[in-house]
């Protein structure tokens, strides 16, 4: 209690956190903030952790089934004219690959992890809108099972998961499964804006009080940052995708030329989307390197400014790099080099970021464990995969390479490198956080050169393979184009990879049972989720901290200030100012309600039947009004009254 | 607006660079054709003018920046380093990064302009 700072008192007296202490009070929050047992209050939680764990369970879910058709196809393209699969289930295959790993793990992973951690980072007892939370995780979960499902019952798209027209318009894909693509888009994406308006709301008006923009974690103004590229880039795939349904389900012309429309117009509207999604992707993996490297160097990051100034050049200037996906159009050369000049400037700030993180380790005391090995990785893979990236910058080369192998080289370089690497080392660094126990160390060694070494097999030739001019998305080749044996190698690579990711499977599913119990701050950390237990109390924190440092923890080893006066009686918590982190107002927070499941139920279904009927739009909107109706229905509870 | 310059706006290269680097980006890839047809370096005039803009916002940016400590708006801010880990200076963190970015920007769009300098817009 020592240097609380009380609250304002403008709500009728009623239990406080200053009337109890120690575990009363801990027990009583943990009872209001808690989610009940039993299928029904399961199902209804809105604790911000509990559907933090639940995303990121169905994002590496996701992630290994994607897997999957990866080694599927890499075992097609070992030998030449292989007939392991026919040109029908390849084409799904690397639809469902790229669908899966882009929409239903690429950005949810990074919207989970913010879900889970942001809170407890800024020190707040919840995120923004937490039913909203929940309906957006119970959307991104329909929508990732109709996928897949749709791909078990043969009517998985197949037009590669761009769905370029006119390729994915009605003329060209009969059926329904471009509408299973373009629904899909529409499930997640809407999911994705959800989660993206929570953590803006979160970080800019629920940071404890002390906690000023410049005492902002890093790790929050990446995925603040990221979430402000969410929101403006996902409307233009959705848009992108409702028109496509537009045109193949009730017959509007507005990608077809032949009748008035622009087939260009659906790669500009994709790939207004589709770059910035790159750095939806990244923007993560900055953000978990730019937490475990201060904990394992032992020291504050070296450059904040620089780095938070790099986040948000890295945010704008991804808007302005859309069309050298599209030199190959036929675009005036002009044009085409504003984009290059983009392209090429933003290596400026993300390259300022990797000398930010190595001075930091330079000048610090490193502890080489698991997630460090991983963030080291991720200094070789993604340096690699951008340098190839200013290549493809240029358009003389761009045109050269353009839909090879060595394009394929280049993105599984960047969004390997750039998230999947530390997102492993992440998961290894808050394990403990999330589950009371470490990850095995040796087996974590094993994961790490596992993936190092079977990643670089599996894509480094393929550069190769572009250059010698194999085509992306072939099903087999012929022995004379003299592709076998680059390709073998990048299958051996594969099945090595995919080893490493069996082991930390492995190592999850034995660690959650026989890990050694961590502590609340097993690593020695500086950021505010370390002074939770672990795993977190349902309310996070008994009294929200009083920040006076960028790393908290270790500004105030002898115990952290905090601020005093939030309800015992029921669920309340702190709203400060944007600057300053200024205590404002007490503010009650939504308690459980089943609500956010009925009404993304009768969404899902509305999106799924609207692909049959457009009808389905009439019918499914008494539904979706009704449970939006439950949602917001008074209920007499304290979050009416705030 | 005397006022202003003398001043200046913490925030005001944080909107005014990448502003007109969007202008730049969308403006003057509308205007190649219009270039092509009337043999005019439109492109580079307009990238100019928004070099000026993002530069403004970055000299307001910079005086806000440069005022002293005591006169500043948050009570008990201080001088010192901005990577000086304990912080407590949101308004300087603002209008550093708006110098930066307003510098950044008005980089990238005078790289749009020289692309005008070098081709005419008619080349496919």
């Amino acid at each position: 209690m020592s240097d609380a700072a009380p609250l304002p008192r403008d709500l009728p007296r009623d239990l406080r956190d200053t009337d109890l202490d120690g575990p009363a009070l801990s027990e009583r929050l943990a009872r209001i903030w808690g989610t009940g047992r039993g299928v029904i209050a399961r199902l209804s939680s809105v604790d911000h952790k509990v559907i933090g764990r639940r995303y990121i369970a169905t994002a590496f879910l996701f992630l290994f089934l994607g897997g999957l058709t990866a080694i599927v196809m890499r075992l097609q393209l070992a030998r030449p004219e292989n007939g392991l699969v026919g040109p029908d289930t390849y084409n799904q295959l690397f639809t469902m690959h790229g669908s899966t790993m882009m929409f239903l793990f690429g950005v949810p992973i990074g919207e989970a992890m913010a879900v889970y951690l942001v809170p407890l980072m800024v020190g707040t007892r919840n995120i923004a809108f937490p039913r909203l939370n929940a309906f957006s995780y119970w959307v991104y979960l329909s929508g990732g099972l109709f996928l897949w499902i749709s791909f078990l019952l043969n009517i998985g798209p197949d037009v590669g998961w761009f769905a370029y027209v006119p390729l994915s318009g009605p003329e060209y894909s009969p059926g329904k499964r471009a509408d299973v693509w373009a629904q899909m888009i529409t499930f997640t994406e809407l999911s994705g804006l959800a989660v993206a308006v929570e953590i803006i709301v979160t970080v800019l008006k629920q940071r404890a009080p002390g906690m000023t923009l410049d005492r902002i974690p890093l790790f929050v103004w990446a995925l603040f940052v990221n979430s402000f590229i969410i929101v403006f880039a996902l409307p233009a795939v959705m848009l992108a995708s409702t028109f496509l349904i537009l045109d193949r389900l009730i017959g509007t012309q507005l990608f077809n030329p032949a009748e008035g429309g622009d087939a260009l117009l659906f790669q500009h509207l994709f790939w207004f989307f589709g770059h910035p999604e790159v750095y939806i992707i990244f923007l993560p993996g900055t953000a978990f390197v730019s937490a475990i490297i201060p904990t394992f160097a032992r020291r504050e990051i070296f450059g904040y400014l620089a780095l938070v100034l790099s986040l948000i050049a890295t945010g704008f200037l991804s808007f302005g790099l859309w069309v050298h996906h599209m030199f190959t159009t036929g675009l005036p050369q002009l044009g085409a080099a504003f984009f290059t000049a983009s392209s090429m400037l933003i290596a400026i700030p993300n390259g300022l970021q990797i000398f930010c993180w190595i001075a930091t380790l330079w000048d610090g005391r490193p502890v080489w464990r698991t997630p460090l090995l991983f963030v080291c990785g991720f200094f070789f893979v993604f340096v690699a995969g951008g340098l190839s990236g200013i290549m493809l910058a240029s358009v003389p080369i761009d045109t050269q390479v353009h839909d090879t192998y060595f394009v394929v080289a280049h993105f599984h370089y960047v969004l390997i490198g750039g998230n999947v690497f530390p997102l492993l080392g992440a998961i290894y660094y808050w394990f403990p956080k999330f589950t009371g126990r470490l990850m095995s160390e040796r087996l974590g060694r094993w994961n790490f050169w596992l993936v190092f070494v079977g990643f670089n097999v599996a894509f480094f030739p393929m550069h190769i393979s572009g250059l010698m001019g194999m085509p992306r998305r072939v099903y087999t080749y012929g022995p004379e184009m003299g592709w076998g044996d680059l390709q073998m190698l990048s299958t051996a690579g594969a099945l090595v990879l995919f080893s490493g990711f069996l082991v930390f499977f492995w190592n999850v599913a034995a660690s959650l049972r026989r890990g050694d119990i961590a502590g609340p701050n097993p690593w020695g950390a500086g950021t505010l989720e370390w002074a939770a237990a672990s795993p977190p109390a349902p309310q996070n924190f008994d009294r929200i901290p009083l920040v006076t440092h960028r790393e908290p923890l270790w500004a105030e080893r002898a115990g952290l200030p905090v601020a005093t006066g939030l309800s015992a009686a029921y669920r309340e918590l702190v709203v400060t100012s944007v600057a300053e982190a200024e205590p404002q107002l007490r503010e009650a927070s939504p308690e459980p309600s089943i609500w956010p499941l009925v009404a993304a139920l009768a969404v899902g279904a509305t999106f799924i039947g609207s692909i049959f009927t457009p009808h389905a739009v009439l019918w499914g909107l008494p539904p979706i009004a009704a449970a939006l109706t439950g949602w917001f229905w008074p209920k007499g509870t304290p979050e009416d009254e705030a | 607006m005397r006022r202003l310059l003398v001043r200046g706006w913490p925030s005001a290269g944080l909107y005014a660079g990448p502003v007109a680097w969007l202008a730049s980006t969308q403006g003057n890839y509308a205007l190649v054709s219009w270039d092509c047809a009337h043999r005019l370096p439109a492109v580079t005039a307009l990238a100019a003018l928004l070099i000026l803009v993002s530069l403004f916002g970055g000299l307001l940016s910079w005086r806000s920046y440069r005022r002293p400590p005591e006169a500043a708006t948050v009570p008990g801010q201080r001088a010192g380093s901005l990577d000086a880990p304990d912080g407590g200076r949101p308004h300087r963190l603002v209008a550093a990064m708006g110098v930066l970015l307003a510098l950044l920007f008005a980089l990238a769009i005078m790289v749009h302009g020289a692309a005008g300098l070098v081709f005419s817009g008619c080349e496919r």
